[in-house]
């Protein structure tokens, strides 16, 4: 995976995590496309069984087929949109800080960043029936600073996450003595 | 009034769709994290795109647009 263009690397740094949303959130995604995409061979059956003339009329089928090209073309982009921000969110994890990258609708796009030292707490959380049963939720983290709340959604094994984040924070806090102290 | 009438609204929504859809394939390509799957991404949204408007054609091509046709008025042939 080449990240280069998405952030500056310090030299002592390292990768240990690129996170990205549990998969079968897209498969949600495909599965609703798929049946959007079907609706309209019901809709078709229907009006050729309630007056037949209308898939063959002189108006009616030029306005059905130019419907159906804005319909399909329509869903196609909402799905691809929808794909994308599942594509372009991602949080990465290094040895010296995490950054929250995500991807909101066409026209927003917030990065934000961290220092491992300054974590005071990481929460983990695993809530629902297809969460529990495929093991994805989300990992919150707080900060020291007023504002700053992480939140990785949807990631895969959010328990092993935080634990590693906790881990490598620990780590990081050996590196900054005059740093926060975690809280208890 | 002329059946390629119905077309101009369709212009407006292809104009928009190809707006947006460069929109989108601008931001797979500038924030990708990596070549091969933003490659992937935007071949797959291609042609899907490509093979919905080609079936459009297809179905709206062999149509006489510059006919007269006329809304509204009730039709009457189906009555015995």
């Amino acid at each position: 995976m080449h990240l280069g263009h998405l952030f500056r690397q310090k030299g002592y740094e390292q990768v240990v995590f690129v996170l990205r949303r549990h998969p079968l959130i897209i498969f949600k995604d495909i599965v609703i496309f798929a049946i959007m995409a079907a609706l309209p061979a019901g809709v078709v059956l229907l009006l050729q069984n309630v007056n037949p003339t209308l898939m063959t009329g002189a108006v009616s089928f030029p306005l059905l087929a130019i419907g159906g090209s804005i319909y399909y073309l329509a869903i196609w982009l909402f799905f691809f949109t929808a794909a994308l921000d599942y594509y372009l969110d991602l949080w990465i994890v290094t040895n010296d800080r995490i950054l929250s990258i995500e991807q909101h609708g066409l026209f927003a796009r917030t990065i934000s960043e961290v220092d491992l030292w300054q974590l005071q707490d990481v929460t983990s959380e695993v809530k629902g029936v297809f969460p529990t049963i495929f093991n994805f939720g989300s990992v919150h983290i707080q900060t020291a600073a007023a504002r700053t709340r992480f939140e990785f959604e949807q990631v895969a094994a959010p328990h092993d996450i935080r634990q590693k984040i906790i881990e490598l924070a620990d780590n990081d806090r050996a590196y900054h003595p005059g740093g926060i102290e975690k809280s208890p | 009034m002329p059946l390629w009438l119905l077309l101009v609204p369709y212009a407006l929504f292809l104009a928009v769709f190809v707006i947006f859809s460069l929109i989108d394939l601008w931001h797979a390509w500038r924030f990708r994290s990596g070549f091969f799957s933003a490659v992937v991404l935007i071949l797959i949204y291609l042609a899907g795109s490509a093979g919905i408007l080609y079936l459009s054609f297809l179905l709206l091509a062999p149509l006489e647009w510059t006919r007269t046709v006329s809304f509204g008025v009730p039709r009457t042939d189906f009555l015995p």
